[in-house]
């Protein structure tokens, strides 16, 4: 900042001695321009808010948009710069800007990569669209009957519910060897082979023989 | 249409804002006028003046037009004191043109559609100085003030609207003082200079050499009654009504001050008198404007007693007083009246009239009502704290019951206190309805503030609510206190104005350079009165204290505040650190003075535990160095002894963005703009202090003691952050067990919250151990997510944020957030979501139908039920 000032003021010094010469002599000084472009975010440029600004390197050089979008940023010398578009409603990338002899080049940049790999080059002048609107809010799931019963746990117990109707009656409809197989096929189901957890630490506790505990409920 | 330092907004009677544009700090507005459905601003910027035009309806810019080199050839000693216009902005008549004088010698025309220069005009002589400009007949006055022998010429340069300058004249004539010359018409009309030179007044008419001249003696004896008691200068006030040629003189009298209003006759020339105001023993302002009639209509206002203000609406061309009223005005609460502006009812007999005073605010009024008034002096608020609120006072007879002693208990019979008991209870039945209605009502609304939000403002009593979220919010602005509450939309409880006592508040609490004390009681803003036996101050302080850290400073110093025999208390300097050669302090962070640690160490996966670095004299400071390449230097000082526990340096700092520093707990967090060639952008840095590297290690001695060498482990991580950032704050909470939050005021003018999780110098950068996730750590990211959703303000814009600062509710969950500077914004923050509170997405509704349901299904199935069983017994 210092330097910046003595150097402005050796500027001026200079102007003082050299009335005649050209100003923009001691310090090279670019534009940097561009324009905002509508695009299917952002349908229409009134959409911006007015105080919508186009900042470069954390405000060191900063101007506001107009109402046709277009932005101008003036005095700026030799350099690398990061361009930010300061917009409460809408996201843009954000640039990268060399500042040279040759003129401006426009980057795209990514925060957190390295400043000395530039992304793709743009095109001068600069025209940007709104990557997506800003979404400040989560959307609160008000209640509604059918995410009632979307819940896996209500289906669950709806279908259970509906077995327990359905069942009965189609046991009533099956025929009767069908149904002793079933039956007997449930007595030699391995379900029934596994240790109940309840009377296993039951067992645990006593000391007792989970073995012998299985035997005397299968012989109930 | 107000005007702040970097504030431009405009606003009508009706309280709504249309659009605002804040300009950047070092850019100052000097003037703002508006052209059809456009208004102009000139603004300066370093040298530069900046001018642009604004659509008045949606405030976008239309153009921007820079002007440099502007005041190159004046002359470095200003030759006019005091407060003379900087900047003045005309509008051409028949052109699209717009004419600007800047610092008193620059003119420049440009055109209003498009801001391109027509031309521009310096004045190659240094000694005159321009006032005034005035166009008319194609053609633009400049009126200035040129240095003669021991007073002032008056200068009248001509410009041609078109083409640039004509020529200068000189006219006739001597002023001691700016305040003796005013500048009237223009525009469709001719324009006329008006001075008071030694016993009269004289008149020029632009673009002529000849002086009209009236005498003062005249005046005061047949014209101005009034004027015969004058005891001292005339001065000629401006009324600022575009071309019109009234005028007012005002003189201060043996018993207060009177006035008059004049016309230049536009024919002749000369001076008319057109009304005495009369002596008033109060100070008046004055504001004017015309009716439908094209007639002038003067307002006088004053403020004639404590409470009351008078408006007497005058119209002179008949010498009519149109009306007189009476408006309820707090002096000690707003300070003087200082600028008034009026505006006349279409339908004749009302008026409206919007009046600043001497703190700022700003009041509307109509007739006898205020309609609205507004607390601008909040904007430059320079301290503000939190207040908490008592508890409301228990039901008396109740109390009185608890309260009594055992030897009154004695004395009265157990039956009687039961039919005491008995009686209280049945008159605190009057009061159920009222609680049953309330109580129904925050059920279903879960309002818990509905009790506060009273319609009836002159009555508003002062406890504390459930949860603690009500509290006052006391404000310091530069000759001003201010209390607001954070309930009610943050309705102004009391204010009261210094400015007649004190020039200026430094501090609140802690006393800089004030060389008076105020104590007031926090809840009415009266004089505070101590009890009898009260000590007001502690009788002796021994603490250390650092002063002069200023930003800006070089140096750091300690001091020791002691009492002494001959004042109460002296304070003496016990260290000086001294920063290295180029290194300017640019932030400093302190621990909050009242802070809740939950826990003094941090359990890490395998429940081990690092011990946290408590001190609380630590001060973390930001220095900027600008010898070579810009250096931020961060430094961790004890300032017990003044010694430096930690120094950082980063390379290559932009000096484009302020660097802020925060602190808390164990923590230290600072954010600034790196230039470095690996990372261009704004980077976060976050700073864990422990006792130690090693696990389950603690300081040897029992006792923490500055005194004693030990210094903290620092581990660090820096990140790319998304913003630039103004402030920092931190969430506090009770007991301080919810995670704590970071707030950062951006510069898009929001409030954003990252929570300490994500600032936490332990993310590891590799992929997660069982350990780290038992820890419940995030991977390292070079970058802070850019989550909108974190944005507490969402798309609110809080303008100009100088601090944020932070105060807990009775809740564990929840914080009180302020953040203050140019906009004031309060909300409450849950950091860690509100764990214990139902939280606003509970859906009532459905926990009502679930448990509907579940009745009718049992209402349903119980027969069902009931039949089978039957059944069951008989087959």
């Amino acid at each position: 900042m210092h330097s910046f000032i003595r150097s402005s003021f050796s500027c001026l010094v200079l102007i003082l001695l050299s009335l005649f010469a050209i100003p923009s002599f001691c310090v090279e000084t670019y534009k940097i321009e561009g324009k905002l472009v509508p695009s299917s975010t952002l349908k229409d440029l009134s959409q911006l808010e007015p105080t919508t600004k186009i900042i470069l390197d954390g405000g060191k050089y900063s101007a506001l948009i107009r109402k046709n979008g277009k932005f101008v940023i003036d005095d700026v010398p030799q350099g690398s710069y990061l361009l930010e578009i300061s917009s409460k409603k809408f996201i843009y990338p954000k640039i990268r800007v060399d500042v040279d002899s040759e003129g401006v080049k426009p980057f795209v940049t990514i925060i957190g990569s390295e400043w000395s790999n530039t992304g793709p080059s743009l095109q001068y002048p600069l025209e940007l669209s709104a990557r997506s609107t800003s979404e400040y809010f989560m959307v609160r799931d008000g209640f509604s009957i059918a995410s009632l019963f979307a819940n896996p746990y209500i289906i669950m117990m709806g279908f259970s519910v509906l077995l327990l109707f359905i069942m009965p009656k189609m046991m009533a409809n099956m025929d009767p060897d069908a149904l002793r197989e079933l039956q007997e096929n449930q007595t030699q189901n391995p379900l029934a082979e596994m240790p109940d957890l309840s009377s296993t630490i039951a067992n645990f506790m006593s000391g007792g023989n989970n073995n012998n505990a299985n035997a005397e409920r299968r012989r109930n | 249409m107000p005007l702040d330092k970097e504030l431009l907004a405009p606003r009508r009677s009706i309280r709504i804002k249309y659009w605002r544009q804040v300009f950047d700090g070092n850019e100052n507005i000097l003037a703002f006028k508006g052209y059809e459905n456009t208004a102009i601003s000139v603004s300066q910027r370093d040298n530069d003046y900046i001018v642009r035009s604004w659509e008045s309806h949606s405030g976008f810019m239309l153009w921007e037009n820079r002007i440099k080199n502007v005041g190159l050839y004046k002359n470095s000693n200003p030759i006019i004191e005091n407060d003379a216009p900087k900047v003045e902005v005309i509008f051409a008549t028949n052109n699209p043109d717009v004419l600007i004088l800047l610092e008193g010698i620059t003119v420049i025309n440009l055109n209003v559609i498009d801001g391109k220069q027509i031309w521009r005009s310096d004045l190659a002589d240094s000694s005159t100085i321009l006032y005034k400009l005035v166009e008319f007949n194609g053609k633009v006055y400049g009126v200035g003030l040129k240095k003669s022998f021991s007073s002032y010429t008056i200068e009248v340069v001509t410009y041609d609207i078109s083409s640039g300058i004509l020529k200068t004249q000189l006219l006739n004539s001597k002023v001691g003082n700016i305040k003796d010359m005013t500048v009237l018409g223009g525009g469709t009309q001719d324009g006329f200079i008006i001075w008071s030179e030694g016993g009269f007044i004289r008149v020029n008419r632009l673009g002529t050499t000849f002086s009209e001249q009236t005498s003062l003696e005249e005046l005061y004896e047949n014209v101005i009654p009034s004027f015969g008691d004058a005891n001292g200068n005339l001065e000629l006030l401006d009324l600022n009504i575009g071309s019109r040629t009234e005028f007012l003189v005002q003189v201060p009298t043996k018993k207060g001050n009177t006035a008059a209003a004049f016309k230049v006759d536009h024919v002749s020339g000369r001076l008319v008198a057109l009304y005495d105001f009369e002596e008033r023993s109060e100070n008046s302002i004055y504001s004017a404007t015309f009716d439908k009639n094209e007639r002038i209509i003067i307002s006088r206002s004053r403020v004639v007693a404590e409470n009351v203000s008078e408006v007497e609406i005058i119209a002179p061309s008949t010498g009519t007083i149109l009306g007189n009223y009476k408006i309820p005005y707090s002096l000690n609460s707003y300070g003087n009246l200082v600028k008034s502006v009026l505006d006349v009812d279409s339908k004749a007999m009302g008026y409206r009239m919007l009046v600043i005073s001497a703190d700022g605010s700003m009041h509307f009024w109509k007739d006898h009502d205020v309609v609205w008034k507004s607390e601008e002096s909040l904007a430059h608020t320079i301290e503000a704290e939190f207040l908490d609120l008592p508890e409301r006072k228990l039901w008396t007879q109740e109390s009185d019951e608890l309260a009594e002693q055992p030897e009154e208990t004695e004395t009265i019979s157990p039956l009687i206190r039961y039919l005491r008991r008995v009686k209280t209870h049945i008159e605190q039945l009057k009061d159920f309805p009222a609680y049953l209605t309330a109580y129904i009502q925050r059920l279903i609304t879960g309002d818990y503030e509905a009790e506060f939000k009273s319609t009836n403002k002159s009555k508003v009593s002062l406890h504390r609510d459930t949860f603690g979220f009500r509290k006052l919010l006391i404000f310091v602005t530069r000759t001003k206190l201010v209390a607001l509450d954070t309930i009610n939309k943050g309705q102004i409880i009391w204010s009261r104005f210094f400015g007649n006592d004190v020039s200026e508040f430094s501090n609140i609490f802690i006393g800089k350079s004030v060389t008076r004390l105020f104590r007031l009681n926090g809840l009415t803003g009266e004089n505070f009165i101590p009890a009898e036996n009260e000590n007001s101050f502690p009788p002796e302080l021994s603490i250390p204290i650092t002063t002069k850290h200023d930003i800006g400073e070089k140096s750091l110093k300690g001091c020791k505040v002691v009492k002494n025999n001959v004042q109460p208390f002296d304070i003496i300097e016990i260290w000086t650190l001294n920063f290295p050669e180029g290194e300017s302090i640019a932030a400093i962070a302190h621990r909050p003075p009242i802070e809740k640690i939950a826990s003094l160490g941090r359990v890490l996966g395998d429940r081990s535990v690092l011990y946290k670095y408590l001190n609380p004299h630590l001060v973390a400071i930001a220095t900027l160095s600008t010898s070579t390449s810009t250096d931020l230097n961060i430094y961790l000082v004890d300032v017990v002894k003044g010694s430096i526990l930690h120094h950082a340096i980063h390379e290559n700092v932009g000096s484009s963005h302020p660097v802020r520093i925060a602190q808390i707990e164990n923590s230290v967090v600072y954010h600034f703009w790196s230039e470095n060639n690996n990372e261009k952008g704004y980077v976060i840095v976050v700073y864990e202090l422990y006792e130690s590297e090693n696990k389950d290690q603690r300081f040897e001695s029992s006792v923490f003691s500055s005194f004693a060498h030990d210094r903290p482990y620092v581990s660090a991580q820096a990140y790319m952050f998304p913003y630039g950032v103004n402030a920092i704050g931190v969430t506090t909470t009770k007991h301080g067990i919810a995670t704590r939050e970071f707030l950062f005021a951006l510069d898009t003018d929001q409030v954003f919250g990252v929570s300490k999780r994500f600032l936490d110098p332990r993310r590891p950068q590799h992929v997660l151990t069982n350990e780290d996730k038992e820890e419940m750590l995030i991977p390292y990211d070079p970058a802070i997510p850019d989550n909108k959703k974190w944005v507490l303000s969402y798309h609110l814009s809080v303008a100009g944020i100088r601090h944020i600062i932070t105060s807990p509710a009775l809740l564990e969950s929840t914080s009180l957030v302020l953040a203050y500077g140019l906009d004031l914004w309060f909300t409450r923050e849950a950091p860690s979501k509100t764990f214990d509170v139902l939280s606003e997405d509970f859906s009532k509704g459905t926990l009502l139908a679930t448990i509907l349901g579940l009745i009718l299904s049992i209402l349903i199935t119980k027969p069902m039920v009931r039949r089978k069983k039957l059944n069951a017994r008989w087959y």
